[in-house]
């Protein structure tokens, strides 16, 4: 683990990047009512987040991160150290035009719509009516809000209130995020959309920092993770750097016969005559599963009251800035449209288009003819037909797909 | 400036859904449409429509005063306890200017229900009058004296520690003279003290008239160009044997007036000459504050500003009599109409809201809310007592007395150089008596009050509130 | 959203009209408590005003802060003798303190004394004092069984309208013989009358049930609307011409007593039944005048407090009484119509009332001193020399026997009644001067002439008589020792009664004209006939 540690250091020291935060020696002491000291929250720590980074600030209860946080902002001054954000001090107030803070609780006005909050925050920052405006509609949609629009924000739940907190940390487009917590209230669909604006902030080039105790979530977003305990920085490096374990290999493989797996322990006992070998299926996370249910679910139109998940990612947010390397390559990449092609993707489409529908009526018609044929509504006997019927079209849809795909030619 | 015209409106918004703000909100309503109904006057209209002016616009002023005070700690200091602040401050707005807008906000709202109220009273009032049958003398005399704006001029006073100085002088020449002990006078500490005797009793003996005796007073800084018809008033009270107000009855007196001529004089040129108008002898009511006409043209009567007018004491019955000072006698001069005196009675209580709302501002920008309200109503009453006091003893600023009186008078005196009393923005009284309310004095104590002694106090509070670490305050640390 | 604040709005005004019909309620629960007895009697017969109610409960403790504040601030305005505060400070101050008797005493003494001198017009005066009184009817409903208060008001009637100290008497007088007969209806109302009349709303509805004859009238006068037509009522003295038409005498003068006295308790504060049972217990007084009141209140305080200290309205009543007996009697040029010319007579009925009263104080200890005794001793010289003149001999003649058995006197045990009178007016002839019996002969003939002007010929012969007999007494006395004597009765008396016809308002002159003429007649005769003897005697004395 040390090994790791080091690693992950020297890795740092070579990244290149302008640095967003330095934090040196940074220390907090909180005194009582007499100044005598009473707590050493923040012990003498170092680090440095640099641009473009995501980075996780992890630790028990009580180990400094609020209280990282909150010198990061400016609600708390450090009683030892240097600490900058964008090479000033946390409280130049110029500075924050380019943060954005999620706090671990939201505390909203709760008379306000949700309009007229995300309005306000919105017009802190000095936009105009036609901005605020637009950006609002935008973010709302965004966080699945736009429903709830008119309602006053007492009136949410703490999830919804969660989102609107969000919203406003991202309404001035910031170039640094800290955000406390980002998934506490959320539902697993939630969760999922943060994760992936965090990943979508990444990579139009933003620095988030982000603090959770929901150390799955961490895992997948961030770059580097640091972990405080007792105030003092513990690890600090690399999420690849620090999670690898070295000593040991994983090789995901397709359902192999016994045989076969025989054989592969074989090679195995050879080349690393003391490791073990386990063999089990791969899990999927219960997150995905749960996503996939719930999609499901969508699909057959159940409504819910309470957020839902969004649409696209805000226009503002996605559409302006530096456009990322990917799309660039695949512009690069794309051929010249001729108009024959064009013709020739229209007919495509039709014929698409054409299939799906046969296939969508024959399935209607089987599902018509059987419940005609069926006399008595065996529900056992009904439940199997019914999925042995759907296995049969969801294998004529894939059949279909596929020849299509084929015809078609460039498709991702 | 978008941010602080938000932050504005949200402290608005958030004021008027304050419970308390709805309360004395009612109870301001009550005060200007309930209150006049249930008010008895003296019976006379004039009494009436002064206790009116007096005790609405009063009630109004004070109930906005405690609302102002009640929102500006609530707005500002709940935000830094429920932590609400922090999604604020962390935007790009300095925290004085998010200090401002909140102060900002309470003082709008409570200027336009100054403005409101200032509307219903004198409509109520204009109505009243209109419909009410008054005797044609009844109207003259409330006009004359009640509705309207008239400056007060007081008697120049005499420079007290120059007569006392004089007379010690006088003293010690005589007592040379007859060869008497001047040996108390050598030594510094008891010519000190004989200087206050003198001088104590110089004042005590001021405004005593005895039987065929006469009294003079000198009035300065009157206007120069007062046309003949502009009507200049006397107010006076006559006192017997001091001020207890038993034992008072009717006196016999004269009063006269010194009226200048011009005159051609033998050089060819014009002299003044200075003739005294008297008029007939007459019975006065003692104990009562009385006003007359000046009845000698105002070309006459005052000559470069100064005027003279002198009382004659025919009264046989009684020892002495005494025009106590401080309550007379002045000269009154209509310097404009009553609605322009009710627009700025109206602008001082406005100043008075402002004033005070810095310093609940500036106080709740440091402190708890409960300890927020508790300062600066503890501000308010230090300041009422202090004006109390200093106006209960005026006798001490002049002379020895009791070291308790002494200690307290000074005690207030401090506390009056220091604190804002609000008094002072309560100008209804003059309202009443019919006082303008001068633009100079408006300005003075805008300048006094508001600029000078709140005005830093909220430049402090604002500092602090930049400098405090506010995650410190809220309840999760 | 709209839902929820129409009703909050609908329970806003729902809450506000129940507040406006809470204050209708409670008055009428207050008469209900008042007649059912359903509250202790020591406090407020009436029920306390809602308003005292609301303050004394939701202040608490700020009361008595507030109630300081208040009077400071009275006390430094009064400093300053600007008044118009001080009638709403001192209501306030009442209200917040209603059982702090003291202040409210020393409130109203302060109005009525020295705030009401501060005034030059005796219309101004009057309000003032009038003021102080109203103060001190508010105390005493709040504290009816303080005898304090009711001393402080009967001392305001008895002292400052009833005496003649201050300037504005008369006109405090007059005005409230003024507003009093208006509401009497005339000078000597029904008393007994008044108080069989019903005294309440439902008093008056029993008499006059639904199907009554006056009720129908009433109904079509103004649909039954009691309280329009008291307020007419109250405008113009009287039942309106209409609806007295239709009814019939006696139920005319049931509703008229009604009102009256309805009229009388809302601004007087007195209840009919109570004057009636003054005037059993101490003799017809004149209720126009102040010192009826006093008398009425007092007894009011000596009923409310038994067992507290009464001294002092014992005393104000033994006060009030000698004051009715001196001035007790209000004689007008026209009776039932005030004037400023009216006369202030003894009141000989309240003799024998005062007579009782002294004895009883003199019998408790505290009084058996020798200042008292001399008072009722003068008193009862008074009463004699008084009823004498007043031609009630068989009265004076009780009295006399009285002051020869239980008093010091000296002179009563050695003379008759007749002499005794005399003698009393005599002691000042013999040791005055021309002047001074000139002066009291005119008083006496003046008096006679004007009580011919008033139309008590009976009290005017009796003045004469004296008169005569005190002109005859100084001529026998003082003939040919004064260098200057008096000119003859008949000329003094025919000058007194011209003063009078030339002065005074025609119902009195006339009358004096017509009883005079007679004498003014021969008078002239005589003078002419003085004039040419005189003439004819010059010219027999010419050589």
């Amino acid at each position: 683990m040390a090994q790791a540690v080091k690693q992950a250091e020297q890795t740092a020291a070579q990244d290149s990047r302008p640095v967003v935060v330095s934090a040196v020696g940074l220390t907090k002491v909180f005194r009582d009512f007499w100044n005598r000291p009473k707590a050493k929250a923040v012990n003498d720590i170092d680090f440095e987040v640099r641009e473009g980074e995501v980075v996780g600030l992890l630790g028990p209860n009580g180990s400094g991160k609020s209280t990282t946080v909150k010198m990061l902002l400016g609600l708390l001054y450090p009683t030892g150290g240097r600490l900058t954000v964008f090479g000033k001090s946390p409280r130049d107030v110029e500075n924050k035009k380019l943060i954005g803070y999620l706090p671990e609780e939201t505390y909203l006005y709760k008379y306000l719509t949700a309009f007229e909050t995300l309005d306000f925050f919105a017009s802190l920052f000095g936009l105009s009516k036609e901005e605020r405006t637009r950006r609002c509609d935008q973010l709302l949609d965004m966080v699945g809000l736009a429903h709830a629009r008119n309602r006053p924000v007492g009136e949410f739940s703490k999830g919804m209130a969660r989102r609107i907190g969000l919203a406003q940390a991202m309404i001035n487009d910031p170039a640094f995020l800290i955000l406390d917590e980002p998934t506490s209230g959320l539902d697993p669909l939630g969760c999922r959309e943060v994760k992936d604006l965090i990943k979508l902030l990444k990579r139009r080039g933003k620095t988030v920092i982000v603090t959770s105790h929901l150390l799955s979530d961490v895992e997948e977003v961030c770059d580097r993770i640091i972990v405080l305990y007792g105030g003092r920085i513990r690890a600090n490096g690399g999420m690849e750097e620090l999670l690898t374990i070295r000593s040991n290999e994983t090789i995901t493989v397709p359902r192999l016969p016994e045989d076969a797996l025989d054989r592969i322990r074989a090679i195995v006992r050879e080349s690393a005559p003391d490791g073990e070998m386990s063999v089990s299926h791969p899990h999927m996370s219960l997150e995905d599963f749960f996503v996939d249910i719930v999609n499901e679910a969508k699909k057959e139109s159940l409504e819910t009251s309470g957020s839902r998940s969004g649409g696209a990612i805000a226009e503002y947010l996605a559409g302006d800035g530096k456009p990322d390397a990917k799309a660039v390559l695949d512009s690069l990449t794309r051929e010249e449209e001729t108009p024959a092609m064009t013709l020739a993707k229209k007919m495509e489409a039709d014929a698409a288009k054409a299939a799906e529908d046969a296939a969508k009526r024959k399935q209607d018609e089987l599902f018509a003819s059987l419940q005609k044929s069926a006399p008595a509504p065996d529900e056992e006997k009904s439940r199997r037909e019914r999925e042995a019927v759907e296995a049969k079209m969801s294998e004529a849809n894939r059949k279909l797909k596929d020849l299509l795909s084929n015809q078609g030619g460039k498709k991702d | 400036m978008t941010a602080f015209l938000a932050i504005v409106k949200l402290t608005c918004r958030s004021a008027v859904r304050s419970h308390i703000f709805r309360l004395l909100l009612i109870l301001l309503l009550l005060s200007i449409f309930l209150l006049p109904f249930t008010l008895l006057g003296d019976g006379t209209p004039k009494g009436e429509v002064q206790i009116f002016l007096q005790y609405c616009l009063g009630f109004a002023g004070f109930i906005l005063c405690l609302s102002s005070v009640w929102l500006a700690c609530s707005e500002i200091s709940s935000d830094v306890e429920t932590a609400q602040i922090h999604m604020i401050v962390v935007k790009p707005v300095h925290r004085a200017v998010i200090l401002l807008g909140k102060y900002t906000g309470v003082v709008v709202i409570h200027l336009a229900l100054l403005l409101i109220a200032a509307v219903a009273v004198y409509v109520f009032l204009s109505f009243r009058l209109s419909s009410s049958n008054i005797s044609k003398e009844e109207r003259q005399m409330l006009d004359e004296q009640v509705l309207t704006a008239r400056a007060l001029y007081r008697p120049v006073r005499p420079d007290f520690n120059a007569l006392a100085q004089e007379e010690l002088t006088r003293r010690i020449a005589a007592a040379k003279e007859r060869g008497q002990d001047v040996s108390k006078y050598q030594d510094a500490q008891s010519r000190l003290e004989t200087f206050n005797e003198i001088r104590k009793e110089l004042i005590v003996t001021y405004g005593l008239v005895e039987e065929d005796d006469s009294i003079m007073w000198q009035f300065e800084g009157l206007p120069k160009d007062l046309t003949d018809d502009a009507a200049v008033f006397l107010r006076y009270t006559i006192f017997v044997n001091r001020y207890y107000v038993q034992d008072q009855n009717s006196v016999r007196g004269q009063w006269f007036f010194a009226a200048n001529y011009v005159r051609p004089d033998d050089a060819g040129g014009e002299s003044v000459v200075t003739d005294l108008m008297a008029l007939p002898e007459d019975d006065f009511l003692t104990a009562a504050q009385n006003e007359m006409v000046v009845p000698i043209r105002n070309s006459y009567f005052i000559f470069d500003g100064k005027a003279q007018v002198g009382f004659l004491n025919k009264d046989t019955r009684t020892a002495e009599l005494n025009f106590e000072e401080g309550k007379g006698p002045f000269l009154l001069i209509r310097k404009a109409g009553f609605f322009s005196n009710y627009c700025r009675a109206i602008l001082t209580l406005a100043i008075g809201i402002l004033s005070i709302t810095l310093l609940a501002s500036a106080v709740a920008a440091c402190m708890s809310l409960p300890i927020a309200v508790f300062f600066t109503a503890a501000y308010m009453l230090l300041g009422a007592l202090a004006n109390y006091v200093v106006s209960s003893l005026p006798d001490i600023a002049d002379f020895q007395a009791e070291v308790t009186n002494t200690f307290g008078y000074r005690y207030g005196d401090l506390l009056l150089n220091l604190i804002v009393p609000l008094q002072d923005f309560f100008v209804t009284g003059h309202l009443a008596n019919g006082e303008l309310v001068s633009f100079p004095f408006i300005g003075m104590l805008f300048v006094k009050d508001f600029v000078l002694r709140m005005l830093p106090v909220f430049l402090l509070g604002a500092w602090i509130y930049t400098r405090r670490e506010l995650a410190l305050v809220s309840k999760r640390g | 959203m709209k839902n929820r604040y129409t009703l909050f709005f609908a329970l806003l005004a729902g809450t506000i009209v129940l507040l406006f019909a809470n204050v209708f309620v409670q008055k009428r629960m207050a008469v209900i408590v008042k007649e059912d007895k359903l509250v202790d009697e020591n406090f407020a017969a009436d029920g306390t005003p809602p308003i005292v109610a609301f303050s004394t409960m939701a202040l608490g403790g700020f009361r008595g802060l507030i109630a300081d504040i208040l009077w400071i601030r009275a006390g430094d305005l009064q400093q300053k003798g600007q008044y118009y505060e001080l009638v709403q400070l001192s209501d306030w101050i009442l209200k917040l303190q209603p059982k702090f008797s003291t202040a409210a005493s020393h409130m109203g003494w302060n109005m009525a004394y020295n705030v009401s001198v501060a005034c030059k017009r005796p219309e101004d005066r009057w309000r003032w004092v009038r003021r102080g009184i109203q103060l001190m009817q508010e105390a005493v409903t709040m504290n009816p069984n303080d005898p304090n208060v009711y001393h402080e008001l009967g001392w305001i009637y008895q002292h400052k309208l009833g005496n003649v100290l201050d300037d504005a008497q008369r006109y405090y007088k007059e005005t409230m013989a003024r507003q009093l007969i208006f509401v009497y209806g005339k000078h000597y109302p029904d008393w007994e009358a008044w108080a069989t009349s019903p005294a309440t709303e439902d008093e008056l509805r029993e008499r006059f049930p639904s199907d009554h004859p006056a009720w129908t009238a009433i109904m079509e006068y103004n649909q039954g609307d009691l309280s329009r037509l008291f307020g007419e009522f109250q405008m113009n003295g009287d039942l309106p011409k209409e609806l007295k038409d239709k009814l019939t005498p006696d139920d005319a003068s049931v509703l008229d007593y009604y009102f009256r006295r309805k009229w009388l308790k809302k601004d007087w504060n007195v209840d009919p039944e109570k004057i009636a049972a003054v005037n059993k217990e101490f003799g017809e007084l004149d209720w126009l005048l102040p010192e009826s009141y006093s008398i009425y209140w007092a007894r009011e305080g000596l009923a409310h407090s038994p067992g507290r200290e009464d001294l002092q309205l014992t005393r104000l009543i033994l006060q009030s009484l000698v004051a009715s007996f001196n001035y007790g009697r209000m004689l007008l040029p026209k009776e039932n119509e005030i004037s400023d010319f009216f006369l202030l007579v003894p009141n000989t009925g309240v003799i024998d009332a005062t007579r009782r009263l002294y004895k009883e104080v003199l019998k408790t200890e505290e009084f058996a001193h020798a200042p008292f005794e001399a008072l009722y001793e003068n008193f009862l010289i008074d009463s004699i020399v008084t009823l004498y003149t007043y031609s009630q001999k068989e009265e004076a003649a009780q009295l006399f026997k009285e002051l020869r058995t239980e008093t010091k006197n000296k002179n009563a045990p050695r003379m008759t009644l007749d002499q005794f009178v005399l003698n009393e007016w005599e002691d000042d002839i013999k040791s005055g001067d021309f002047k001074q019996i000139g002066n009291e002969l005119e008083g006496l003939l003046f008096t006679s002439c004007l009580l011919i002007g008033y139309g008590d010929r009976d009290a005017a012969a009796d003045h004469l008589a004296l008169a005569a007999r005190v002109y005859a007494t100084y001529q026998k006395e003082h003939s040919g020792i004064d260098r200057v004597s008096l000119p003859p009765f008949d000329e003094m008396k025919a000058r007194t009664a011209r003063a009078i016809i030339e002065n005074y308002p025609p119902e009195i002159a006339n009358r004096l004209r017509a009883e005079l003429e007679e004498d003014l007649k021969k008078q002239e005769q005589a003078k002419a006939e003085n004039a040419t003897s005189s003439a004819a005697d010059q010219e027999a004395a010419r050589p």
